[in-house]
């Protein structure tokens, strides 16, 4: 299981928002680290097949992101998403699932399933819009669970979860990177401290650096803030 | 009083049936929750017949058929969309029987309407915000968006053909006074859904679709003889134009929609 | 939907407690049960989880009961120990004796009715499914049941009079 990401590069009319990226990712926990506008989310986007690079290449144990074998792997969480008016958790489980290639049975197992996982059984049939910030992102992160994903891509999951469902979370994602690759976006540092097994940061489309936990040996913050202030330079 | 009396009843049983604590329910759920996690997590182990991960709740790994896709899109449609469309016939179909040529017009006023549910329907995914999580499915949302058109659209024309019949129009310059409206109003609200998101856009749709069926009611009112034979070239010409103008708004939309802009 | 499995092992315990007598046996039993949700398909899939669970429980019950006829008492002195051992000394209510013996009075299958119906609260399909029987004999059965005890309690407040219609007593 290997994610190849080759010199990924995204480039609009007057700026670069990601600048020739090269990583191998296999099964664990890969916390990307990045200021606001540092490209984290445009880098998501192109793994998960959503916005074409223009330069470079993604593949998934060798299959291209723009196909449909790639998107069947891939598990995603947007930053921000939406929902259609008057759907229940479940509804919309159900209908992402359908997307998925679930058929109705299979798809009612699993959301059940999932619905159990993020403690939103008593929640499912009550429509979205009475959901709590936390309660939407852990549906979010349901859906994103639906086709046991090889490659999991989570673009700030931890934003709007209390403390506890932080906790959830980062048990959550140790139990999937055993087989997966799970990569997560996150402004928090203490989200990736303890259970990322390698820090990536970027910084103005680049990947300014990729080291894994044992590589480094101060605290992350401080790994942060230096890396940012180098690059500076 | 019998109800109060059974749950009486029922409350003092609770209170007989008292079993001593379980000591060892702490550990063992930690153990099941976990061996949990591991099954709806975990992945599948493919080629193992006893197991029950494996078979319930799996997937086709197969490519999926577009037809399939329809056939989900179709079911996800909102009841609006069969609402309005009954009503845009209903209201046609009648103002025809009753009022022979005259009734034509209501039937004009009413296409706008069509046109917006299906742009609307078709573009759910941008004003709901839910093409991203439409786009890393299995399909693709441009694939996802041409269901939805396609069914709308073919449900559209077959709206506009039974009218025509109904009318029992011998040309085609009836269906030119159907597909202008038709097109002014796609055309408008391709424009607008790319620009407004949610509930706001819906409603600025609806008042494109308003705002051009008033014009024609203006249009028959005011200038009647922009109906004569004479001028059916001219109309040719504005559906041809908001034809392009429209798959050109399309082309665009949809564009929009897959390359989400960065900010 | 999922039953609430937090819930269901203090109530499946409970069931095996009063059936066994034993709460180390009861609770082996319980986890047994659960484990073996975890393998079957037919809990995940099928409409019926408690119903599954129960049949699974109730069959390891009777196994072991089989198994150890000798060590253990007969049934009913078994159910009216544990039911016995239950109460402490403030709830001994004088309701509450007589509403033991009428339980007694009961036969075995009519108190685990009780158990599993309203102490349990197991839904009428999932009990009908586990004892095998319609829904209509269940809500038919209950509805005996709870006469009986009714009179049963009435009965005895009053061991001279017997009485047609339910007497007010405060319960």
């Amino acid at each position: 299981m290997e994610l190849k990401v080759d010199r990924l590069t995204k480039q609009y009319k007057n700026k670069i928002a990601v600048d020739r990226v090269s990583m191998r990712l296999t099964p664990g926990i890969y916390g990307l680290l990045g200021a606001n506008g540092a490209g984290k989310t445009t880098l998501m986007r192109m793994l998960c097949g959503i916005l074409t690079p223009t330069g470079g290449s993604i593949t998934l144990n060798g299959v291209d992101v723009s196909t449909e074998e790639y998107r069947a792997e891939l598990g995603y969480l947007p930053q921000d998403f939406g929902y259609y008016p008057g759907f229940s958790g479940w509804d919309f489980l159900m209908y992402l699932a359908a997307l998925k290639g679930f058929d109705k049975k299979s798809a009612r197992i699993r959301c059940q399933e999932l619905l159990e996982m993020v403690s939103l059984t008593e929640m499912a049939k009550k429509k979205i819009k009475t959901y709590s910030g936390g309660m939407k992102q852990r549906l979010g992160i349901a859906q994103a669970l639906l086709n046991r994903p090889k490659l999991l891509v989570l673009d700030e999951p931890t934003a709007g979860l209390d403390p506890k469902e932080r906790i959830r979370f980062r048990n959550l994602t140790k139990q999937l990177a055993r087989d997966s690759i799970v990569l997560l976006s996150t402004h928090i540092v203490s989200d990736v401290e303890q259970t990322a097994d390698t820090i990536l940061v970027m910084k103005e489309g680049q990947m300014v650096f990729q080291k894994t936990r044992e590589e480094i040996s101060e605290a992350l913050e401080q790994l942060y803030m230096r890396v940012s202030e180098e690059v500076l330079e | 009083m019998e109800r109060d009396r059974k749950q009486s009843i029922q409350q003092e049983l609770k209170k007989l049936y008292k079993a001593p604590k379980p000591d060892g329910k702490r550990q063992f759920m930690e153990q099941y929750r976990k061996r949990r996690e591991e099954q709806i997590l975990g992945p599948v182990n493919d080629g193992k017949t006893g197991d029950a991960r494996g078979r319930a709740g799996s997937f086709d790994r197969k490519p999926l058929s577009i037809c399939h896709m329809m056939a989900i899109q179709c079911t996800y449609l909102t009841k609006w969309v069969w609402v309005v469309t009954a009503a845009v016939l209903g209201i046609s179909l009648y103002a025809g029987a009753r009022f022979q040529a005259e009734g034509w017009w209501a039937a004009c006023a009413c296409v706008p309407f069509l046109g917006m549910t299906a742009i609307t329907a078709a573009f759910r995914s941008k004003t709901w915000d839910m093409a991203q999580l439409e786009q890393a499915s299995r399909f693709s949302l441009r694939s996802i968006v041409a269901a939805r058109i396609g069914i709308l659209g073919m449900g559209n024309l077959l709206c506009l053909l039974v009218m025509c019949i109904w009318m029992n129009t011998a040309g085609g310059r009836q269906l030119l006074f159907l597909l202008v409206p038709y097109l002014f109003t796609s055309f408008g609200c391709l424009v607008i859904t790319r620009r407004i998101t949610g509930r706001e856009g819906i409603y600025a749709s609806a008042g494109v679709a308003s705002a051009v069926s008033c014009m024609e009611m203006v249009l028959h009112g005011m200038f009647p003889w922009i109906m004569e034979k004479e001028y059916t070239n001219w109309w040719l010409a504005v559906a041809v134009g908001m034809l392009v103008l429209a798959i050109r708004e399309w082309n665009r939309s949809i564009t929009k929609m897959e390359e989400l802009s960065w900010n | 939907m999922q039953p609430d499995m937090e819930e269901q092992y203090d109530k499946i315990y409970r069931y095996c407690y009063f059936k066994l007598g034993n709460p180390q046996l009861a609770e082996d039993i319980t986890q047994e049960a659960f484990l073996r949700s975890l393998e079957s398909e037919r809990f995940r899939v099928g409409g019926r989880p408690l119903a599954f669970l129960y049949t699974i429980a109730r069959n390891l019950c009777i196994d072991e009961y089989r198994k150890r006829k000798y060590d253990f008492l007969p049934e009913e002195l078994l159910e009216q120990k544990a039911l016995e051992s239950g109460l402490d000394q403030e709830e001994e209510l004088l309701n509450s004796m007589e509403l033991r013996r009428a339980l007694m009075e009961l036969t075995s299958q009519e108190r685990e009715l009780v158990l599993l119906r309203y102490v349990n609260e197991v839904p009428v399909e999932e009990l009908a499914d586990v004892m095998g029987v319609s829904r209509f004999k269940i809500y038919r059965d209950t509805k005996k049941i709870l006469k009986k005890l009714e009179r049963g309690i009435s009965y005895g407040t009053r061991p001279k009079a017997k009485h047609t219609t339910g007497a007010e007593k405060a319960l």
